[in-house]
């Protein structure tokens, strides 16, 4: 689905973001993309969407090349930028206007989610607040049914029922020949949603692994303040509500992933996560 | 390069059905001045009048629209949109080259033509005045038309250029240009009068009727081409 090998990106007068990226991602999957503010999550989706030119190495997907941005792969692709533009026209003109490009697009599935996250289909896009408005692209994205689905910090602006919402429709549209990738800070948000995990940190991918093989590799437990963590662990982090601790699943225990504090774990000690992994 | 006329004519219609509360505010506005002019202007019209009017509404109004044609380009939030909507590249650059070109023209020399009638009529009701009509197949009409959609490409390419102010940095562009040919022509011909003894006043004709017919058969399709390579290369940043 996605081939990325030896990407590299800067923009003007910055070091390198993006330095020799590899990346590999298969389709039927939901992909968190996790980093830090600035280490080019939203860039990485840019390139991934051919929005952007890379300063060197090849980027293909769904076996074209993005930036030729050609009709039948934009027909394959939506994407839902953080802070987006929307023509002064009612949804259902931009309905109208634009599904048609989309050889896929499902009208009874938008009709439906426009239903499930109470927008009017009368109404003008400009009169929606910012929560309605990132609703209506996220009904209107999954009915456009492309095979890719880039979504950056979609959670941003959804009340809670809303985030629930969103949860649920995105695992409910999710096919074997589609990826949906996930940029976001706010992992808690996803944490049942996401079945993939990649890590942006200092120029590349530091961690790429699905949510099974983290739960075979690694075990969370969770200590009350106070309570000392027994055996060798990767990662131990303090936090009010009490300590979690990152080990070896040597037992092979089921335990919660903790988002949080496995991206935590990778940034802080990415050589004992990766190591981890490899053994 | 990938091209398909279906999609070529949604996104012309997008793009007209999407601005239509603008283009039906401006049509409007225009016609409502055009005939308090022509009612103030009582008198049997000279023929040049409804071809000079039509011309200053041709170049201002069709410059105008085509400097903004590509602003999108330069918003990062409307780039996203624009850049991802499943057409090719040529088809993103005809339908706004058509729209500010040949379906400006056309839409324009019909509105003026009604506008000349209703002016006609207007003036034979009032002032028993029987007044010339606007004639779009009028040679000078239509050497004007030729002018205009090559002048037109030029700011067709600032528009997808510059990021603020196209239409006054396409001006400039162009009048430095101008300039450029200018004193080129006179080190040219200066050259050629000193090395034939050809009498002065036929090289500068010739010069400039090269000049005239180069402008006019090359500026255009290079404008075209540098607008679709410069939308091709078009980022998000």
């Amino acid at each position: 689905m996605i081939k990325i090998k030896q990407i590299s990106f800067s923009y003007r007068s910055r070091q390198k973001l993006l330095d020799h990226l590899d990346l590999n991602l298969e389709s039927g999957s939901v992909y968190g993309l996790l980093g830090k503010n600035g280490v080019g999550k939203t860039t990485l989706l840019k390139l991934i969407a051919g929005l952007l030119y890379p300063l060197a190495g090849e980027c293909s997907v769904l076996e074209q090349h993005p930036v030729k941005r050609h009709p039948s792969f934009l027909q394959e692709l939506f994407f839902i930028p953080e802070e987006f533009y929307l023509p002064h026209i009612s949804i259902e003109k931009y309905k109208k206007f634009y599904a048609p490009f989309y050889k896929r697009f499902d009208y009874s599935l938008f009709k439906t989610m426009l239903d499930e996250f109470d927008l009017d289909p009368k109404a003008d896009l400009h009169t929606l607040s910012y929560g309605q408005k990132k609703k209506f692209l996220l009904a209107y994205g999954l009915a456009s049914n492309t095979k890719l689905l880039l979504l950056d910090e979609p959670s941003n602006g959804l009340d809670i029922p809303s985030k629930m919402q969103f949860q649920r429709l995105i695992a409910a549209q999710l096919t074997e020949e589609r990826t949906i990738i996930i940029s976001t800070h706010q992992v808690r948000d996803l944490e049942n949603l996401i079945d993939n995990i990649v890590i942006l940190d200092d120029g590349e991918i530091a961690f790429n692994q699905s949510m099974h093989i983290i739960g075979q590799k690694l075990s969370f437990k969770r200590y009350h303040l106070g309570d000392i963590a027994p055996g060798e662990s990767i990662y131990r982090s303090k936090s009010p509500g009490g300590n979690i601790v990152i080990s070896k699943n040597l037992d092979r225990e089921d335990s919660r992933i903790d988002l949080e504090a496995l991206f935590n774990a990778v940034i802080d000690n990415r050589s004992d996560m990766v190591a981890a992994f490899e053994e | 390069m990938s091209f398909s006329v279906k999609r070529l004519t949604k996104l012309i219609g997008n793009e007209v059905v999407g601005k239509g509360h603008a283009i039906f505010i401006y049509t409007i506005t225009a016609a409502i001045i055009l005939l308090l002019i022509d009612l103030f202007n009582n008198t049997a019209l000279e023929h040049n009048f409804h071809t000079g009017t039509f011309s200053l509404l041709l170049f201002v109004g069709g410059f105008w629209i085509s400097s903004i044609a590509f602003t999108c380009l330069h918003s990062k939030e409307q780039s996203i949109f624009y850049l991802t909507i499943p057409c090719s590249n040529l088809e993103k650059l005809l339908s706004k080259l058509l729209l500010t070109s040949i379906i400006y023209v056309v839409a324009l020399s019909a509105f003026y033509y009604i506008i000349s009638l209703l002016a006609a009529f207007e003036n034979m009701l009032v002032f028993h005045i029987s007044q010339v009509l606007f004639n779009p197949f009028d040679p000078d009409v239509l050497r004007t038309i030729v002018y205009y959609l090559v002048l037109q490409s030029t700011f067709i390419l600032g528009s997808i250029y510059f990021k603020r102010s196209p239409a006054t940095k396409t001006i400039l562009t162009l009048a430095v240009l101008v300039l450029f040919f200018i004193v080129f022509g006179f080190i040219v011909l200066n050259l050629t009068t000193k090395s034939s003894m050809l009498p002065p006043i036929m090289v500068i004709s010739d010069l400039m009727s090269i000049l005239h017919s180069t402008f006019l058969i090359t500026l255009a399709p290079v404008c075209w081409v540098l607008s679709y390579l410069k939308l091709r290369e078009a980022e998000v940043r």
